[in-house]
């Protein structure tokens, strides 16, 4: 077990982080697209949507030549780093944040387009400032939606494997996360230690969706995934 | 309405009469990844002289292994290692004889240093990658010639780690690291300009099992022959492996 402990704790650290950012890119995006008409906003949502349908070796494939040196990305943060971003903790981070942007993003959307105007009116009228109209007004209507949509951003990048395969490089404590872990125990025939390793996966991630699924159900929430 | 109807029907009539005209033996074989390209290199001359169509799955070792051990439809397995085989031996999912070597592979060094003595290979900036020695029979290997050179304790915790030989060669080919320990049989493969290592590793025996049953089983069979024939055995050694041996084939040199 305590040969794993590094892979669980890189994995919560991985989507800690990820989760993280992914609120801070995510709240703005679903405020701006839940406030958006246009002709256009069918394919903004597609691309949100994408990385839901894509399959994980697509992303995977375009991340390693983009991280490369030469290609844009990979320049930029060899330059800026001094450093190259393939087979790097960062570079999962940057992976996993595209890879679960729609987990992110739907349920916060569907949070703030259900967010009756009404309130946000009488914010203004009352001349409150735009940080306290979304510190007090809008952030607490939707923030079942905010715990589902962090939620469900954690539990995917948990969850995360083809794209860390192809980009990861499994090294220990840097990028050698739970899913990789445990295809190495499968592969080494090591079947005790994968079924540690499985067993936890998958009671960690019924746990994480059973409260989920709690906390919609109490607060009589509806959200759509797909 | 009634027509298109028609046409579906002769589509589908059609589509399901396709597998019935090709009624030539066919067998599926799983590869490691290391030997994937010279197989089918040698594909057309087999099924053209046996008239036995050959379906190839490419993947590591390990995974082919255990998706052997639960009931894939391979008739053929060749292993980049003898562990495997020989596993499958002894789980009792194979008899002893179905298993031989067909290859024994050399490791060879691609990227930017000289040998390696060169102090640019323990470079800190230096990005350098082998397959996980863990699953990888080639991994292994490049992990006990480190070792042998005493640079596997400084070198380790850096290492950029395949999960397969190829996709340790493909680290080194999208530009992502600078070195790559790979097999020898991709320097000829994919014309690469390699360095070729020290003898300072166990040898990597590569056995074959015949996993498939009855009719399956003996064109399988005639795969593996074909494979061991001292024909192909010459044309190996040009493909990057040492011709078999009797010592080889017993499992030690």
């Amino acid at each position: 077990m305590s040969v794993e402990f590094s892979a669980i704790w890189l994995t919560l650290k991985l989507a800690g982080l990820s989760t993280l950012l992914l609120m801070l890119v995510a709240i703005p995006v679903s405020w701006w697209l839940s406030r958006w008409n246009s002709r256009f906003k069918a394919v903004v949502q597609a691309c949100v949507a994408l990385p839901l349908v894509l399959p994980p070796t697509v992303l995977g494939f375009y991340f390693l030549l983009a991280f490369a040196p030469g290609s844009l990305i990979g320049e930029l943060w060899l330059s800026v780093t001094g450093e190259r971003l393939a087979f790097t903790f960062e570079a999962l981070v940057f992976g996993s944040v595209i890879y679960s942007f729609p987990f992110a993003v739907q349920p916060l959307y569907a949070g703030f387009a259900q967010l009756h105007p009404h309130y946000l009116h009488t914010a203004k009228m009352l001349n409150l400032p735009w940080h306290v109209r979304l510190q007090r007004v809008a952030l607490p209507a939707v923030m079942p939606s905010l715990l589902i949509a962090a939620g469900l951003s954690f539990a995917h990048t948990v969850g995360e494997f083809g794209v860390v395969l192809m980009i990861g490089g499994n090294i220990p404590g840097e990028t050698r996360v739970v899913s990789i872990a445990l295809f190495d125990q499968v592969e080494s025939l090591n079947y005790g230690s994968a079924h540690q390793l499985a067993a936890a996966l998958l009671v960690f991630s019924l746990f994480l969706l059973i409260a989920l699924y709690w906390l919609q159900g109490r607060r009589r929430l509806k959200w759509n995934v797909m | 309405m009634n027509q298109v109807m028609q046409y579906v029907w002769a589509f589908i009539v059609v589509v399901c009469a396709i597998p019935m005209a090709h009624a030539a033996p066919s067998i599926n074989v799983a590869v490691a990844a290391n030997f994937a390209a010279p197989l089918q290199k040698l594909l057309p001359e087999f099924e053209a002289a046996s008239g036995i169509k050959v379906r190839v799955s490419v993947g590591s070792s390990g995974a082919l292994f255990a998706q052997i051990q639960h009931g894939a439809p391979y008739d053929l397995f060749l292993s980049a290692d003898s562990k495997r085989p020989q596993a499958l031996v002894a789980s009792g999912r194979v008899t002893v004889s179905a298993v031989q070597t067909y290859a024994v592979g050399h490791l060879a060094l691609v990227g930017n240093i000289n040998g390696l003595s060169d102090p640019q290979l323990m470079a800190a900036g230096n990005r350098v990658a082998i397959a996980e020695p863990d699953i990888a029979p080639y991994g292994r290997a490049a992990k006990q010639l480190l070792e042998q050179a005493g640079l596997w304790e400084q070198l380790a915790p850096r290492l950029i780690r395949g999960t397969n030989i190829q996709q340790t060669l493909q680290f080194w080919q999208t530009g992502n690291v600078d070195v790559a320990f790979i097999a020898a049989s991709q320097c000829v493969s994919y014309q690469l300009s390699c360095q070729t290592l020290p003898d300072t590793y166990a040898p990597i025996i590569q056995q074959l099992a015949v996993t498939g049953q009855g009719e399956s089983a003996v064109a399988a069979e005639q795969l593996a022959a074909f494979l061991r024939s001292p024909q192909i055995q010459s044309q190996l050694a040009d493909a990057g492996y040492a011709p078999l041996t009797s010592d080889f084939t017993a499992g030690s040199r």
